[in-house]
């Protein structure tokens, strides 16, 4: 406990992990309390409306009041249909800035009204939503990288690793110095998402799904940047291999399946 | 050979020496021209597809028969937006927005079949294009093999020995400046083939192209200016590996996602469904047009009764029926485009507050300036929108003057009546042409953009040249 409380304090004495840490937790607070803010803004658009359809179906109803066979307002009555974002909608946006989640359905001319779609600004959907989701995916990793890319590499550039490689129970000490710091990123992440699932009532089950997502992958960046660590190349190598992987991962490789996806299912 | 020109060979023999950087330039290569080709064949299948649409919809509005010009007002149209050539090269918002309007009287629809509604979520990853390359991973690989420049001579002790035999700071500095930027040339040459290509074959115009490729330029150029920079003030190479991956990540990543939420946050724009509501409840006050007793019309029978000086509508040498609907359809368009004005005006004070956050982060005025040089900015949009709109106002009121020329009143009141024109008379409406915005107007678009990313580029060039000049004395 004492050699974990020390790692600790080492961790928290470096400005600059530390800073990291702090920043990280910042970005999630900021991307959970974004999503919750989307999700309140959207049920409260789902709200708004149910009383103005009303009076629009009151008004329908004064326009044709002798309709012997109830067709006419049958015909020209809209119906509100919506959508509510579930619990967990405030993790993953997703498609719930494009796809409308309120829409109006009548008898009249319905083919053409599947197609209707949501007034919204292309440009700014087109960079993707903040989420929580962007928050893991993409920055996560970085803050690991970050973390963990000098682990081995820092302590031979500073002369240390072989006095650290000689001490009994080496392997204790590694596991140590990566658990503690795989935990911090983990609750960095997962103080404010737990927070927002506090906020919005998001069941036990769901939340541990989210949790344990959150925790597999960051592992795998864990593990990434282990194997990459251990190569014994110096630092910036490092860095650099784990940066282009994961720019690869992020940004090249899902661009590069969205190209083969439509190529391989044309939409006409 | 001067000094800086010495300093810059040098350092790009150990880049030559490094393979993971001669790797990385020639991925990068691959991937712009993959992209490029895959873009354009993209660009080119679309529109030769709504080419093709847009013939059999305008074949099919030409080939009704003889009928009551109202029936084709409700019979309606179809236009498919055409795509721009330097799509290939910016998808921009192509890929966000719908491209099929229907044109019909009384209403004002929609552009629908977006791709984001109709392609999986990988979309929402990022689109692969000559753009995306240049934004996003071009400068990651200026980090990654520019960072060491001058750290590098400052951990193996070079720099001082460099500085002592009386090596100027400054030109130290543009050697490793003059390196980086012809390696971010390599880097950019793919991109400007491209351009050069759909230039020089007439599919987009030069002046669009060389605003293009400047805006990279300054861009890759300001990126080599940021490492080389960076590189110079840190004390070792991988604290400049660090600062410089914080930095992309946050001008490159983080803000060009956070700004824009914000921006939805700061302006909220209206939902369809309530916009549908009061647009409809403000046009059922306007009165009916196919009511030619419709109270709401009494000023306008009575202003045309007094032009003509008659005293009934059976007395009008033209049909009232058509006057009064094409009254009703200007009164509904103003109605509308009231709405469609205020929907998009909105759009723009959001994008507004993106653009003027371009002073934070480049990546912003970059796209701003990549984005309406290609033509797939919400401007260029808007522009397809309101030309439809303004085909679909002349298509109706040229029906509605059919009507109220080539009818009798007292013919298309009669229930018993057919009432048809000829044919020919739809035969004779224009084909629907989509007009581009002329190159002043997108390069005023393209301004204030660029003129952010020059002043990017000067600030930096300032702040480089100072720290150069101060290098003498900072090295002990």
């Amino acid at each position: 406990m004492t050699a974990l409380a020390f790692e600790l304090r080492l961790i928290l004495r470096s400005r600059l992990l530390a800073a990291a840490l702090l920043l990280l937790l910042l970005l999630s607070s900021l991307a959970v309390w974004s999503g919750l803010h989307e999700v309140a803004r959207q049920r409260q658009t789902i709200e708004r409306l149910g009383p103005l359809n009303e009076q629009d179906v009151a008004s329908v109803a004064r326009r044709y009041p002798v309709s012997p066979d109830g067709g006419q307002p049958a015909y020209y009555t809209f119906y509100a249909t919506w959508d509510p974002p579930g619990d967990a909608a405030f993790m993953a946006i997703g498609l719930r800035d494009v796809a409308p989640h309120v829409l109006r359905v009548r008898a009249l001319g319905l083919q053409a009204q599947l197609y209707e779609g949501e007034t919204f600004n292309p440009e700014l959907a087109l960079a993707g939503r903040f989420d929580f989701a962007f928050v893991l995916i993409y920055l996560a990793p970085l803050f690991v990288i970050a973390l963990l890319h000098d682990l081995v590499s820092g302590e031979r550039q500073s002369g240390r690793l072989r006095m650290l490689l000689a001490m009994p129970g080496g392997g204790r000490l590694w596991r140590r110095r990566v658990g503690l710091r795989y935990a911090l990123v983990f609750a960095s992440l997962a103080l404010p998402l737990i927070a927002g699932a506090l906020a919005a009532g998001l069941a036990a089950s769901s939340l541990s799904i989210a949790l344990v997502v959150t925790l597999a992958y960051l592992a795998f960046w864990c593990g990434l940047s282990l194997l990459v660590g251990t190569r014994g190349w110096r630092s910036v190598a490092n860095a650099t291999a784990l940066m282009g992987t994961w720019a690869v991962l992020t940004l090249v490789l899902p661009a590069l399946a969205n190209v083969a996806l439509t190529r391989a299912l044309p939409v006409h | 050979m001067s000094i800086f020109t010495r300093i810059a060979r040098e350092e790009w023999r150990s880049l030559l020496r490094d393979r993971a950087a001669v790797f990385g330039l020639l991925l990068l290569t691959v991937l712009t021209l993959l992209a490029a080709l895959n873009a354009h064949e993209y660009q080119r299948n679309a529109d030769a597809e709504r080419a093709l649409y847009q013939a059999r919809a305008n074949h099919e509005f030409h080939a009704q028969p003889d009928r009551h010009p109202h029936r084709v007002v409700h019979f309606g149209h179809f236009l498919f937006r055409p795509l721009n050539p330097l799509a290939a090269f910016d998808g921009g918002i192509d890929g966000y927005t719908g491209h099929t309007l229907f044109l019909e009287g009384h209403r004002q629809n929609s552009a629908n079949f977006g791709d984001v509604r109709q392609n999986s979520l990988l979309l929402r990853f990022g689109q692969m294009s000559p753009a995306f390359v240049l934004q996003v991973l071009a400068p990651l690989l200026l980090v990654f093999f520019g960072h060491a420049g001058v750290a590098r001579e400052r951990e193996s002790g070079t720099l001082r020995i460099l500085l002592a035999q009386g090596v100027p700071g400054r030109q130290l500095v543009l050697g490793k400046l003059l390196a980086l930027g012809s390696f971010a040339g390599i880097a950019l040459l793919p991109a400007l083939l491209a351009l050069a290509w759909l230039a020089a074959t007439g599919k987009a115009p030069w002046p669009l192209a060389l605003l293009l490729a400047t805006g990279y330029g300054v861009w890759l150029l300001l990126w080599a200016l940021i490492v080389v920079l960076v590189s110079t003030l840190a004390p070792r190479g991988r604290d400049a590996l660090l600062a410089l991956l914080a930095v992309w990540a946050l001008v490159v990543i983080l803000l060009p996602r956070w700004v824009p939420d914000m921006a939805s946050t700061a302006v909220a724009l209206s939902t369809r469904y309530e916009d549908g509501i009061h647009v409809h409840r403000d046009y059922l006050a306007l009165g009916d047009p196919h009511d030619p007793k419709d109270p709401a019309f009494a000023a306008f029978r009575a202003g045309l009764l007094r032009q003509y000086g008659v005293t009934r509508i059976e007395d009008l040498p033209v049909n009232y029926k058509g006057l009064v609907g094409m009254e009703g359809e200007r009164l509904s368009t103003e109605l509308f485009n009231s709405y469609a004005a205020a929907a998009f005006d909105r759009q723009q004070r959001q994008n507004a507050i993106v653009d003027r956050f371009g002073w934070l982060s480049p990546t912003l005025a970059l796209r701003r300036l990549s984005m309406a040089a290609s033509g797939t900015d919400l401007a260029t949009y808007q522009d397809f929108l309101d030309q439809g709109e303004r085909y679909r106002y002349d298509l109706v009121q040229g029906l509605n003057r059919i009507q109220s020329e080539a009818l009798q009143f007292a013919d298309d009141t009669n229930p018993n009546k057919e009432n048809r024109v000829s044919r020919s008379h739809w035969e004779a409406f224009p084909e629907f042409r989509y007009r581009p915005a002329a190159l002043a107007v997108i390069i005023d678009r393209a301004a204030p953009a660029g003129l952010m990313l020059l002043a990017w580029l000067a600030a930096l060039a300032v702040l480089a040249w100072r720290v150069a000049g101060r290098l003498g004395r900072t090295v002990r």
